[in-house]
């Protein structure tokens, strides 16, 4: 007999952004993403508490993929900021302090959320458009025949990573073996579009940071007895290619919960290897020389082409089977039938690769994109967290070449444009009250809490109790340190600003960043002459972020923070 | 989701654990070890330990600390096999280092920068203590004839554990940072049953013998053979950068015993299976440069015997079950063509990687049967420079409070006596004009005094110690990383439902979400 329950009712709340304990959940998450911020970030041991797993790390990715909210409103924000990393990759932190933040200045005021909406959505279509202009006194164009922008991006996002634990010299090392990987998957044909190739990134673990490499084409994991067994292989033309994605271990396909009725003196192991050996002749016959199989290629299948001089590299799973495909050039086969011969693609040579202890099978394409970036570290968690810095690297770099700017970074980019903003709804305050339906009461609150959103990320890079500074003039960000003595001079306290452009010997005004100070209109152009020398000095002395990273962060955070102040209600349903 | 946040207090909570569980190693520093007993109070069970890495096994580590100090300790024990007790001795004396500079109110970048530039300049000079091993070899006398399956009988005259056996290590020796390969010639058998050392250089004379044989005693050599390796990649670039390959002033090592002696800590014949091994694989050698290959250096373990009974020996050995040895007695001084299998060749074997088909039936004459087939750089501003010396002074603490142990574990010298002695010798040093000079000196003159339970009046007669530079070096790093990645943590996020009992545990610093 069963037994019905009747339905429970869904439960509603109202206002649920007015809930102390929401407030104060926001609150641990603020300053959780907070604390981990910038190059001198504080790093977060996530872990099950039962002797799992511990993860190190302060970078957005790892930390949001491990933290099981619950609260429907934290949901959205984290799955917002995570859907920014999937497609940005960089930038999350960013994105989740300014929206956090934004969120919690709107709360201090007494404004309408259809208010706060209209302004914010205006203040935000400011700053894309001044940060798409011309006229932007915050970004950079890149040209990439130069490395020194390139160099910049990848040292700046390599730095802000601390659980690399890497030395100044190995974040050296470490940007240009990215740079180089990143050069080495741009095709050299100029067909339009340029598909861009793939860096695959090969674990080094246990040897030094330093010993870390770039190889083109691909390296496949091996024992050195399987490999002195295939190799070496003399053939004066390029090798043919067989790539496949089924298993051809003599498997047959799965029955289900049906039964499969054979009858006597059938022998279905013996028949499917027929079918293998059929198509092992198929592959000598079209003079295949290197077959690799995403699964297990059946014993008895691998000596038979291997008498036939037929190298064989079965279990090559899934995660290079879209490389593999690019760097021979041919779409991997799925099934036993006939085999087009059109399906076969080919390498350029193959041939062996030591690296410390392990060994490896190189395929190394004709002129395919595909290079291997073999990353070293002493430890695990140093490594995971490099392997994160750099995959964000790599995506940076690839976002920049499509858009060829860079924003200043190290702060400057966000007090940059606070001081636009501020500037700007002071001198067109009417055009934007017309637009938007506002007082002028309205729109300086709204433009106060917006401001300071955008500078709360630049006051994250601070974690050691030291003053945030803005100039007058650019309104860059400059840091000193805590305990300094309160001297009139700032010039000989300060020595470069967040992104190194400008030096503190510039004839530069200060102002504690979050004092009142009047607006000014920062210059709308760069200086150039400070570009051109920080270009002379290093890689490490001009700090940028990747401008459509950020700016698509700016979008998301504005968006949801939009999105959850607009909640009026929360529905559970609690069946 | 529970957040346990560290900072609380101004106590660094990450750091002070790392150091009470270094704390507990203290005492296995040197040739010396006092040994420990760890009972558990449960289940009556006790074991005694006399190496880090087996009283890590013995203890709870499964804090987030706890599990970041196995990790760095178990990947330096891969890595080298030796320099585990260095590392957490450091990784404690360098995390209550880092504790004190917190409270002087020194700002995290700072100390992770001038602690990390501080080391490196400390391997940068060590490169210039380094002696030149490469000559051992060529000064070998012509190998002795050993032919055949007989062995090179040798035993050290020490008295370590049954089961004693050389481990195999990895065969690279050109960077002995190379994780340990067991791909060469290494048969499956080899890897299902890697060595647990756990009574590494057994004190003389000490309980060890009387502890009841365990199938996991193994006495791990795996330190002198890594040294060995190491110390010859001394001359290659990188470990002494740009600089000539025989440091300045370095007296070159030439003699086989006296290395062996040098890098046996005072365990008095516990190098004479190396030895033995390196004889062995010399009259192999195709010619100089010669070096020892660990790949080729296989460990058979029998446990059960004296270790008077260990012995090196030329080809491969392996355990076999009785009711084949008369087969292989047969087998006996005939050539034999050999095949290494991969799998087995029962009737039921498949390959890996083969399904079976879930049902099947075979339709038959008349039964019908079911057959069912068998994954920083900090800014640089004023304050850096004021922090500097303090820092650096810290750093070097750390190094001092080691030696003082050692002193107190070898020479029993109490802590006071240890360090009227190495502050003696940091005065004299740089006193001399070149205190790079006077360490050498001071080294060629016999050092072993320090190391062994004598008086210090004996140490005319002392001998030369050695320690392999690439394991060595790799310790301290492997220690600073784990201090500085601790202490640039500020919480903890326990996820699942392990955060249930920290709500008991603690209320202070602890948030919910």
């Amino acid at each position: 007999m069963s037994r019905l329950e009747t339905k429970k009712p869904s439960l509603c709340k109202s206002e649920p952004l007015t809930s102390e304990s929401v407030r104060a959940t926001l609150a641990v998450l603020k300053e959780i993403v907070t604390s981990c911020y910038g190059p001198s970030g504080r790093l977060k041991q996530l872990h099950n508490g039962l002797g799992g797993y511990v993860c190190t790390t302060s970078q957005s990715s790892a930390l949001l993929r491990n933290l099981p909210v619950t609260h429907p409103i934290l949901k959205i924000l984290t799955t917002s900021v995570q859907n920014h990393v999937l497609c940005s990759r960089d930038c999350g932190l960013f994105t989740a302090i300014l929206c956090c933040n934004l969120i919690e200045n709107v709360q201090r005021m007494d404004l309408t959320p259809t208010t706060v909406i209209k302004l914010n959505k205006h203040l935000l279509s400011l700053c894309t458009s001044y940060l798409k202009s011309e006229a932007c006194g915050c970004r950079i164009s890149v040209d990439f025949s130069s490395t020194q922008i390139p160099l910049s991006l990848t040292h700046s996002i390599i730095t802000s990573k601390p659980a690399c634990m890497l030395t100044r010299k190995e974040v050296e090392h470490i940007s240009t073996l990215i740079l180089r990987a990143f050069l080495l998957t741009i095709p050299e044909s100029t067909e339009d579009p340029v598909i861009l190739g793939q860096s695959i990134i090969v674990p080094g673990k246990g040897q030094r940071v330093t010993d870390s490499t770039v190889l083109p084409g691909i390296l496949i994991d091996m024992s050195e007895v399987q490999l002195r067994r295939l190799l070496p292989i003399q053939k004066p033309h390029a090798l043919k290619v067989a790539l496949f994605c089924i298993s051809l271990s003599g498997d047959f396909s799965d029955t289900g919960e049906g039964t499969l009725v054979v009858p006597s003196g059938v022998s279905l192991e013996n028949a499917a290897l027929d079918q293998l050996l059929n198509l092992g002749r198929q592959l000598v016959s079209d003079h295949v020389d290197l077959v690799l199989c995403q699964k297990v290629v059946h014993p008895s299948l691998k000596q038979f082409l291997s008498s036939h001089g037929i190298i064989a590299i079965d279990r090559l799973g899934v995660t290079l089977m879209e490389s593999l495909s690019k760097v021979t050039g041919t779409q991997p086969i799925g099934s036993l039938g006939s085999v087009s011969p059109s399906s076969y693609g080919s390498v350029k040579e193959v041939g062996s690769t030591q690296f410390g202890s392990k060994h490896f099978f190189h395929l190394i394409p004709d002129k395919a994109t595909v290079c291997s970036l073999l990353l070293c570290s002493r430890n695990d968690t140093a490594w995971d967290e490099l392997k994160l810095a750099c995959q964000t690297a790599l995506h940076a770099l690839q976002l920049t070449i499509k858009e060829p700017w860079v924003l200043l970074g190290g702060g400057c980019t966000e007090t940059h444009l606070a001081a636009y903003i501020r500037n700007k709804t002071h001198s067109e305050a009417e055009s934007i009250l017309k637009d938007c339906g506002c007082t002028q009461a309205e729109l300086q609150l709204m433009a106060k809490a917006f401001c300071s959103a955008l500078e709360s990320p630049a006051c994250s890079l601070e974690h050691d109790g030291g003053e945030i500074l803005t100039d007058m003039k650019y309104g860059h960000f400059w840091s000193v340190q805590a305990e300094s003595p309160s001297v009139r001079n700032w010039s000989d306290l300060l020595s470069r600003c967040g992104c190194g452009l400008l030096s503190s010997q510039e004839q530069l005004g200060w102002s504690f960043l979050r004092s009142m100070h009047p607006p000014f209109a920062p210059p709308t152009y760069l200086p150039c002459a400070a570009v051109g020398l920080a270009a002379v000095r290093s890689a490490s002395s001009l700090t940028v972020d990747c401008l459509t990273a950020k700016l698509n962060g700016l979008q998301v955070a504005v968006e949801t923070a939009n999105l959850i102040l607009d909640l009026s209600y929360i529905i559970e349903d609690k069946n | 989701m529970a957040v346990a946040c560290w900072g609380v207090n101004r106590r660094h909570k990450g750091l002070q654990q790392l150091s009470s569980f270094a704390e507990t190693g203290r005492t296995f520093l040197g040739p010396l070890k006092a040994s420990k007993f760890i009972t558990d109070a449960e289940c009556q069970e006790s074991v005694l330990v006399s190496s880090t890495l087996r009283l890590l096994e013995s203890l709870d580590v499964s804090s987030a600390v706890g599990q970041l100090l196995n990790e760095a300790i178990f990947a330096q024990h891969g890595a080298h096999g030796t320099g585990t007790t260095t590392l957490l001795f450091l990784a404690g004396a360098w995390s209550r280092a880092a504790e004190e500079f917190l409270h002087l109110g020194i700002p995290i970048p700072i100390i992770v920068s001038v602690m990390s530039e501080g080391l490196n300049l400390c391997i940068e000079e060590v490169a210039f203590l380094q002696v030149p091993v490469h000559l051992v070899f060529d000064h070998l006398d012509s190998p002795r004839a050993v032919s055949g399956l007989e062995a090179a009988r040798v035993s050290p005259r020490g008295v370590p554990p049954p089961g004693t056996a050389v481990r195999q290590e990895d065969g690279h020796l050109k960077d002995g940072a190379t994780p340990p390969s067991l791909t060469t010639s290494g048969l499956p058998e080899q890897r299902a049953t890697p060595p647990e050392p756990c009574i590494s250089q057994a004190k003389v004379g000490a309980v060890e013998s009387t502890r009841p044989c365990c199938r996991r005693s193994v006495l791990s050599r795996s330190r002198h053979l890594g040294r060995m390796g190491s110390s010859t990649c001394s001359s290659e670039p990188g470990a002494s950068q740009g600089r000539g390959a025989d440091p300045p002033g370095a007296r070159t090592c030439t003699d086989l015993a006296e290395l062996a002696a040098g890098l046996s800590h005072g365990s008095d014949g516990c190098m004479a299976l190396v030895e033995a091994a390196v004889r062995l694989q010399l009259q192999d050698a195709r010619g100089p440069p010669f070096a020892l290959d660990i790949s080729r250096l296989f460990t058979c373990c029998v446990p059960g015997l004296p270790d008077a009974c260990s012995s090196v020996c030329p080809g491969f050995v392996t355990l076999v079950p009785a009711s084949s040895a008369a087969a292989i007695q047969a087998l006996a001084r005939r050539p034999a063509r050999v095949v290494v299998m991969d799998g087995d060749v029962t009737h039921t074997y498949r390959h890996p990687g083969f399904h079976a088909p879930g049902r099947m039936q075979t339709l038959g004459g008349l039964g019908e049967h079911g057959a069912r087939p068998p994954e920083p750089s900090a800014r640089t501003s004023p304050s850096l420079q004021a922090y500097r010396p303090a820092v650096l002074r810290g750093l070097a603490a750390g190094w001092l409070q080691y030696l003082s142990a050692l002193l107190h574990n070898a020479a029993g010298s109490s802590a006071m006596e240890a360090n009227t002695v190495i502050q003696r010798h940091l005065q004299h040093a740089p006193a001399s004009g070149s205190p790079i000079g006077s360490v050498l000196h001071e080294h060629s003159r016999g050092c072993g005094w320090m190391f062994s339970p004598r008086l210090p009046d004996e140490r005319e007669r002392g001998s030369r110690v050695y320690d392999a530079v690439t394991p060595k070096v790799e310790a301290w790093r492997r220690a600073l990383d784990l201090v500085l990645l601790i202490l640039q943590t500020d919480s903890e996020i326990i996820t699942g439902h392990g955060h249930t009992q920290m709500r008991a545990q603690h209320a202070d610093g602890v948030s919910f979400l």
